[in-house]
């Protein structure tokens, strides 16, 4: 409605131009108090599963949220969410725990500082470069620093991997990876090389971060790249769609 | 504002609020101008905050926030309509952005929605409430007048000062420069 007594600064498309933005109904839309708590909650109870999450970034590259949704772009799936009713359409997020297999033993943080110090450059089957350490065995025990490709550059993952008489065991400490968007899936796979290779397991983080346990009925010692893939629930092989990646040096 | 960030990146929750409660409206916007289904713009609202929450540490305070709040919040959008409409599995070969091909996705009509949000957002309390009861309502300056309690010269001149801070807020926007183009508030164009 345009009822002009006072203007004498604006031009009258000016005005056509504003009265027609300010008549649509979502520009006065306000912020809906349910949706604050939902936030509010599903923050609280990430902080509270994650205590180093806040502030301790080692990251200074671009946001991760955002890059990270390239993974669902480039499958053309799902937007990466925490809601583990993804088909209800209820839309409403969940902020329950992970669901995955908790483990006993202390979580440890990637450091670059010691990858850098113990570490080496290692470019494979033609993607991008990755970071691998052969971290001092602990009963057994080796750990991996597993680096982000271009599908998920700011992601980051400490593996642990023991040859144990029921088979392989991976344990997966994974930092900034978006949840794996409802219809796909991220695969662990131990490979001899790029064509050979064998699936650890799968998970998909739509509950929140934490350590991830997979098996594999190779050695590692055998298959020495470690590789995470973004799988769709279609797929029965590896997607070649890789977002993190990790050589194992043997010492 | 760092103090407020610095807040929010620690998970205190009067902060989360206040940043939602700052933004939270604008971020509406975005996810209502492509989407039409309330669910999916609930989604995307929380999304957004929950994403800005752990991508906090890795940001610049000397950067504004508003612009990459708006930036999460239309990647967030896309990426819900894209699930929705379950666009078909690129080529394996393929590890860049997928091509935007979502109807009425241009990120220059998107940025202007949020932009005249914020300035609506900006405004005085009371003239944004004429400038409200006026344009969303269809009230005419008497009845404005009548349900605030307030004279009538008083509603023309907060409707006069409204519609000057805005346009002096939304003059570098092609919304101004293309008289006669269609407002790119519309809401529900992908779903």
């Amino acid at each position: 409605m345009t009822e002009r007594g006072w203007n004498d600064e604006l031009s009258e498309e000016e005005i056509a131009q504003l009265d027609a933005l300010l008549e649509s109904p979502a520009l006065w839309d306000e912020p809906d108090p349910a949706d604050e708590e939902m936030i509010v909650a599903a923050i609280l109870a990430e902080a509270a599963s994650s205590p180093d999450q806040a502030g301790e970034s080692e990251d200074s590259t671009t946001s991760p949220p955002d890059r990270a949704s390239a993974i669902a772009s480039d499958l053309g799936t799902s937007n990466p969410d925490i809601s583990d009713s993804g088909t209800s359409g209820s839309g409403r997020l969940n902020a329950d725990a992970a669901t995955v297999v908790p483990i006993t033993s202390p979580r440890r943080r990637f450091s670059p500082a010691l990858s850098a110090v113990a570490g080496f450059l290692v470019a494979l089957v033609g993607v991008a470069a990755v970071l691998a350490i052969a971290g001092q065995p602990e009963d057994g025990e080796v750990e991996l620093a597993l680096a982000g490709t271009d599908l998920a550059p700011a992601a980051q993952a400490v593996a642990r991997i023991v040859d144990l008489p029921a088979g392989t065991r991976v344990e997966l400490d994974v930092s900034m990876l978006d949840p794996a968007p409802p219809g796909t899936y991220y695969e662990v796979w131990l490979r001899k090389d790029a064509e050979v290779g064998v699936s650890a397991g799968t998970f998909h983080l739509r509950g929140g971060d934490s350590e991830i346990e997979l098996w594999a009925g190779v050695s590692a010692e055998d298959y020495p790249l470690v590789t995470v893939t973004i799988q769709n629930e279609a797929q029965t092989e590896s997607s070649g769609q890789v977002v993190l990646k990790g050589l194992l040096e043997a010492e | 504002m760092n103090e407020l960030m610095a807040r929010f990146r620690a998970g205190d929750e009067a902060a989360v609020r206040e940043v939602h409660q700052r933004y939270g409206g604008a971020v509406r916007t975005v996810a209502r101008s492509m989407l039409s289904d309330p669910e999916l713009v609930a989604e995307v609202v929380q999304q957004t905050f929950i994403k800005a929450w752990r991508g906090a540490a890795d940001f610049d305070q000397d950067r504004e926030l508003a612009p990459w709040l708006y930036a999460i919040a239309r990647r967030t959008t896309i990426d819900v309509i894209r699930r929705e409409k379950r666009v078909t599995l690129a080529s394996t070969d393929t590890q860049n952005e997928a091509d935007l091909s979502v109807a009425s996705i241009s990120f220059d009509r998107v940025w202007e929605v949020w932009e005249v949000r914020r300035a609506v957002d900006d405004l005085p309390a009371g003239e944004r409430e004429v400038v409200r009861l006026c344009n969303l309502e269809g009230f005419t300056h008497d009845e404005v007048a009548e349900q605030l309690g307030i004279p009538i010269g008083t509603v023309k001149s907060r409707s006069g000062r409204a519609y000057k801070r805005l346009a002096a807020a939304l003059r570098h926007l092609d919304i101004f420069a293309n008289q006669g183009a269609t407002s790119p508030v519309e809401e529900g164009g992908a779903t």
